[in-house]
């Protein structure tokens, strides 16, 4: 027991809380906030080691602001100018992962459905990441603007059917690339609204549908999907609701 | 004597209330919660349908507030054939309210969401399918309302959402989700952490 008391001189036995709660007497506080005599070098090392993880923290405030941070977030997904014709919606989520003064990255899943013509669908599944640079103001604070570029890459799942037959359908796993533009808009020092518009390319075989009309005849949806590479692309334009939740380092 | 008693008993709420001019009523820690019936309209496919709303939303701080909702379809009131036989959705997303000083908490916010949603299949021939595949479908959704916080625990609150979507499946045509929708009732509030 007497080893306990390296931080004051009293014998556990003058001390109500350590004579019956040796555990107790362990921890820090209570040697250091219930007995007055604890020698000045001592307390003095031990608020060195306290205050030493201030010191840091303030070295990273001048080196690397919000770098660290981590946010979670909502995303609402328009898909333009496929080759569906009309622009597919999607929904989604992400989390951001700042790594430097202008530099973030954003790990993200979304799932888009896109009518083709009234008689056929799309579904495009995503996930994947971005890095984000912040080439003008990355202060995330109150009423700032963050604009961004943004490149990165995706696995997706793309499947293609005729609604009323759906054995006519042709499906893939591709990789993609995207690259784009865009912008936080910081509603308060936690939350932001962030819009981007990515331009995705898509790295696996080619696939698409052709919607046919002929005169009068119900129109007719040819899927194609071709055995070799192409490059076949479309814009994202992405909304996200955006909160901060913790400073990992 | 009787009536002014009566007229005091029935003041005094509204001067206790008077007395927190200077209370934030919406601020970072708040916890809201509530369940009712929500009835929704969809112009394009001419519908009225009824569900169970639950929504939970905490506030970030006094305007900002990130808040998910979900939606249980039970019916379709107007029309008994209706071609639409499920569609649940889910929503997350967040609020930005105007006045945290003010009793009556008015905001707007945005949610995207997602929909569970089958519809009906016209019967050609007894052998086909009397319904089409149940997908899941997104959804964009914009809201407007008010809180009224009338007690420490509990406020009356409205809520209307537009919500634009599109089941697609193997149904022949894309039935449109667009809809008008209106939910209000009582919730609860609650603080969660300490100021």
């Amino acid at each position: 027991m007497k080893g306990f008391h390296f931080l004051h001189n009293k014998h556990p036995r003058h001390c109500v809380i350590c004579y019956n709660y040796p555990l107790i007497h362990l921890l820090l506080w209570h040697r250091l906030y219930f007995h007055q005599s604890v020698t000045i070098m001592k307390a003095s090392l031990l608020a060195a080691i306290m205050l030493l993880p201030f010191a840091v923290s303030a070295q990273k405030e001048r080196g690397k602001p919000n770098s660290g941070m981590l946010e979670l977030g909502m995303r609402t997904t328009t898909s333009l100018f496929t080759d569906a014709g009309s622009p597919g919606t999607g929904f989604g989520g992400q989390f951001r992962l700042k790594f430097g003064k202008r530099l973030n990255t954003e790990w993200y899943a979304d799932y888009i459905t896109t009518d083709i013509g009234g008689i056929a669908h799309r579904k495009d599944a995503h996930i994947g990441w971005s890095v984000m640079f912040y080439p003008l103001n990355d202060e995330k604070v109150k009423g700032a603007l963050n604009p961004y570029l943004v490149a990165g890459h995706c696995f997706d799942y793309t499947k293609v059917s005729e609604n009323a037959n759906p054995d006519n359908m042709g499906e893939r796993w591709s990789s993609a690339m995207q690259v784009g533009l865009g912008t936080h808009y910081n509603l308060t020092d936690q939350f932001d609204v962030s819009l981007a518009a990515q331009y995705m390319s898509h790295l696996g075989n080619d696939m698409h549908a052709d919607v046919h009309s002929h005169g009068g005849e119900p129109a007719e949806v040819h899927i194609e999907d071709h055995g070799h590479a192409g490059v076949e692309g479309h814009i994202l334009v992405t909304l996200s609701l955006n909160v901060k939740v913790a400073d990992l380092w | 004597m009787k009536k002014l008693m009566i007229a005091i008993a029935l003041i005094l709420p509204v001067l206790a209330m008077g007395q927190n001019v200077n209370q934030e009523y919406t601020y970072r820690g708040l916890i809201r919660a509530s369940s009712s019936f929500a009835t929704g309209n969809m112009p394009k496919a001419d519908l009225k349908n009824v569900y169970i709303s639950g929504d939970l939303e905490y506030y970030i701080n006094g305007n900002i507030s990130i808040r998910s909702e979900s939606y249980l379809f039970l019916n379709s009131l107007n029309n008994p054939d209706s071609p639409l036989l499920q569609n649940h959705q889910l929503f997350s997303g967040a609020s930005y309210h105007f006045r945290p000083d003010k009793l009556l908490d008015l905001y707007v916010g945005f949610q995207p969401g997602i929909a569970y949603s089958q519809t009906s299949l016209p019967q050609l021939e007894p052998t086909d399918p009397s319904m089409s595949e149940a997908t899941l479908n997104p959804l964009i959704s914009g809201m407007v309302g008010v809180n009224y916080f009338a007690t420490k625990l509990f406020h009356l609150f409205i809520n209307t959402r537009y919500v634009s979507g599109k089941h697609l499946s193997n149904a022949p045509t894309p039935l449109s989700l667009n809809e008008f929708r209106i939910t209000f009732g009582l919730g609860i509030n609650f603080r969660a952490v300490k100021r």
